[in-house]
């Protein structure tokens, strides 16, 4: 009977472990054989004029604090949580920009390993935002990660930007565009 | 001890096939970069050839605590591997990214907790002791070797690392091993020597054809080169490292904010 109970819990075991390798796979497949226009692709729309306000509020900011904006405006600029969710999803399509310049010049790894570190970043800030929302604290947490959120989002563009620029890639002006 | 020839061959194709593989390694240089796989092609090597002959003309018991010895070995090495697999992949800029660190810390520490409570429920219909502890010892190395290498590629895809070529190879080969193994140990816990020593033995042979497998893997893969990489300029490898210096001040100044 004992090794009933051993032989369910195997299998459940090695689904679980057959269930993640498969959802993991997808991507990294995805991330490996995407070619420039299916990475552009994947982008989403944003409001670049809105996050760039966000951004400048903060980035031209003398002082070590956040800027003047508060959170409530922010909140309706970006479309609340679902417009964080979008930014974090882009993210992940900026280290695959990252990834595809390194395929082709390993030495640009030390700026595509700083954009991976990036993305983790802002998923982690959006990863507190939507711990907030389920305890109904979205509207208080929203001013003190959604500004960084922003404002990553913002650096990692413009700096994937300036590698395709620097780097004298193909298609900057799809990039720029889609950004 | 009697062996028959389908056990020979089989044996004989283990050792060729462990010394094609050593000699990829070398030839291809690739010993410089994987250092404790190579240890672990070695000591399968010359556990091979000795416990060859402790089988044929040594005692059971002799044969039982060769294996027990040899299987020590092979699994502090195989954990060895997994931290260099996981050495390559995390370690881009020569140093651990610091998000992968605590995360791989957490999937070791979890991996051996679930594997510790399944192998506690193992209880295989075995005759002796010996045969009890032999099935639930090579359990728990096969599931803890699953867990990891399942781990590694959840971690390398969610953090965005690359899956690299030649440390992806390896560890899909080790991994897919590795499940063999979790599935050959959980059907014959079933299985009683006394009875079914024969189907026991079949299921052995399914085990060795996985390992020859893996074995034919490594040495295709390791014996092709990785895709040759472009190099950048002198200027345009001096702009964009000025890009990281740049990068890497900005955010300084963005994780200094703070909300007034």
């Amino acid at each position: 009977m004992s090794n009933l109970s051993f032989t369910i819990a195997v299998v459940f075991f090695l689904a679980a472990l057959g269930i993640l390798l498969m959802r993991h796979s997808r991507r990294v497949r995805r991330a490996a054989n995407s070619d420039w226009e299916q990475l552009l692709d994947r982008l989403e729309p944003v409001n670049r004029s809105d996050i760039e306000r966000i951004a400048r509020d903060a980035l031209d900011e003398e002082s070590s604090a956040l800027g003047e904006m508060d959170g409530s405006s922010m909140f309706s600029m970006l479309g609340g949580l679902q417009g964080l969710e979008v930014l974090e999803r882009n993210c992940q399509v900026l280290i695959d920009l990252a990834s595809y310049v390194q395929r082709w010049y390993p030495e640009a790894l030390v700026v595509s390993e700083q954009l991976r570190l990036n993305a983790r970043e802002l998923e982690w800030h959006v990863g507190r935002l939507k711990g907030a929302a389920q305890t109904g604290n979205l509207q208080t947490a929203f001013a003190d990660y959604a500004q960084r959120t922003v404002v990553i989002y913002y650096v990692m563009t413009r700096n994937v930007l300036e590698l395709y620029t620097r780097a004298s890639l193909p298609g900057l002006i799809q990039l720029e565009a889609a950004l | 001890m009697h062996l028959s020839a389908f056990d020979r061959l089989f044996w004989a194709t283990g050792f060729i096939g462990q010394i094609i593989l050593l000699v990829v390694l070398m030839a291809r240089d690739r010993v410089r970069a994987f250092p404790l796989f190579t240890a672990m092609v070695a000591s399968s090597f010359l556990s091979t050839f000795v416990m060859y002959f402790v089988y044929l003309y040594g005692s059971p018991e002799s044969y039982y605590y060769g294996y027990w010895i040899v299987g020590t070995i092979n699994m502090l090495l195989q954990l060895g591997m997994v931290y260099e697999i996981a050495s390559c992949l995390f370690a881009p800029l020569g140093h651990w990214a610091q998000d992968a660190k605590s995360s791989f810390i957490r999937i070791v520490g979890i991996s051996i907790l679930v594997d510790i409570i399944l192998t506690a429920l193992c209880s295989p219909v075995k005759s002796t002791l010996m045969q009890t502890v032999v099935t639930r010892g090579t359990f728990f190395c096969s599931a803890l070797m699953s867990e990891l290498f399942v781990g590694l590629f959840v971690l390398a895809a969610t953090g965005g690392f690359p899956w690299k070529t030649h440390v992806g190879r390896i560890a899909q080969g080790l991994g897919a091993y590795s499940f063999v193994g979790v599935l050959f140990d959980t059907t014959t816990s079933w299985m009683g020597w006394t009875h079914q020593a024969s189907t026991i033995h079949a299921l052995s042979m399914v085990k060795v054809v996985a390992y020859l497998g893996a074995l034919t893997y490594w040495i295709v893969s390791l014996w092709y080169d990785a895709p040759e990489p472009r190099t950048l300029s002198e200027p345009m490898r001096a702009q964009i490292f000025g890009l990281h210096r740049q990068l890497e001040y900005d955010l300084g100044k963005i994780r200094g904010w703070r909300k007034i």
